[in-house]
């Protein structure tokens, strides 16, 4: 997972070594001997692009990593903190963008599962057939967005009040995570959620979010 | 936040004005208007005062149940809210129960089948009133039922305190 620091472009050029977090796609920018047509694969399954990764270990190889294209997103409101929870009511991911006051681990685990059987509780309370759970939660103080993935992992993001197209956002957060986390050979379902490109993306999309929202 | 309208404004309103007691059943007139769904009212100690229903297709729970998970979720969610606010610095622990207007309140969440607004008093009146997913802000509706209560159920001298109004 260490590589030199990237630039924030669309296309870095790094060193690559082993273990990495998984790339989008790779180019070699070098011919490797054993040219394998795998070589210029695009590498969306982690099996292959596990496989590919043994033909480099060892080898110290100059390769272009292609990060997450741009995101055309236009929230327009600032995002207090992350969170992704996994099926089971776990924390996985928790993030916090400057929310007055700190929450510690212990906190933010307890907040996640409390979500979690409140989304659950509120499935049950429906007066009508086919709830799938709170996707809005307006406070007086901030709003807070959930979105909840076929597989049951739960984004939520909480923002300033009447904060607009939070849920596309999320949205790109999820796809963020199908590209950077699961596709990671190295990452554990249901387990904490440690790669450097997801922090990266996620780092460039909610940026390009604030930019957006001082342009207005 | 302002509960107390002033009774001017319920002098205004027609369809109650000529039954001083009991109380017409809130929501059915100008309260919820033609897309509420459920409204729960509880008291502080979280019993049931009132609850009434236009439209529920779907039943899980028996009442009392259903009632119990409601003041549940509700009381959950106020400690969650005021958890997890990110403009004070100030928050309690988790779970300790939280007098009215303590800490960040909520006023209503959405899912993709109903919308639930709440609305709690400093009297520990609580008010929940379910619609249809994309009716707008329903804290003035809720301000209005609660001016109902307190004239037509509060000011009634036949009404018991934490009994369920009838």
């Amino acid at each position: 997972m260490r590589y030199s620091t990237p630039r924030p472009s669309n296309s870095v050029r790094h060193r690559i070594r082993f273990p990495v977090d998984l790339p989008r796609s790779l180019r070699l920018s070098t011919p490797v001997s054993s040219s394998s047509p795998a070589a210029c694969a695009d590498l969306h399954t982690p099996r292959a692009a596990f496989c590919f990764r043994r033909i480099l270990a060892g080898r110290s190889l100059s390769v272009e990593v292609s990060t997450h294209p741009p995101c055309v997103i236009m929230a327009s409101a600032a995002i207090y903190s992350l969170f992704i929870i996994n099926k089971s009511g776990g924390l996985i991911y928790y993030k916090d963008y400057g929310s007055a006051g700190r929450t510690d681990t212990n906190d933010s685990l307890r907040l996640a599962s409390l979500w979690h059987s409140m989304h659950a509780i509120s499935q049950q309370l429906s007066p009508t057939p086919g709830c799938e759970g709170i996707d809005l939660l307006q406070a007086h103080n901030f709003d807070l967005h959930c979105f909840q993935s076929l597989t049951g992992t739960k984004f939520f993001a909480v923002c300033e009040t009447g904060a607009q197209n939070i849920e596309v956002l999320l949205k790109v957060i999820y796809e963020l995570y199908t590209d950077f986390v699961l596709k990671n050979p190295f990452y554990e379902m249901e387990m904490p959620i440690r790669c450097e490109l997801f922090d990266l993306n996620l780092a460039q999309v909610l940026q390009k979010d604030r930019v957006a929202l001082l342009g207005r | 936040m302002q509960f107390f309208g002033g009774g001017s404004s319920l002098t205004s309103v027609p369809p109650d004005a000529g039954t001083p007691a009991p109380a017409a059943p809130p929501g059915t007139g100008t309260g919820g208007g033609p897309s509420a769904q459920v409204l729960y009212v509880f008291n502080r100690g979280g019993v049931c005062l009132l609850y009434r229903e236009w439209h529920r297709p779907l039943r899980t729970l028996d009442p009392t149940q259903d009632q119990k998970l409601m003041f549940g979720l509700l009381f959950s969610l106020r400690s969650f809210t005021s958890k997890i606010d990110p403009t004070t610095a100030e928050k309690g622990n988790l779970g300790v129960p939280l007098l009215p207007g303590q800490g960040c309140s909520f006023y209503s969440f959405k899912t993709n089948t109903y919308k639930l607004n709440f609305l709690e008093s400093p009297s520990g009146i609580k008010l929940i009133l379910i619609t249809h997913p994309r009716t707008g802000d329903q804290r003035d509706t809720l301000k209005h039922i609660y001016n109902l209560y307190v004239e037509y159920v509060v000011k009634n001298p036949l009404y018991a305190p934490g009994t369920p109004i009838k």
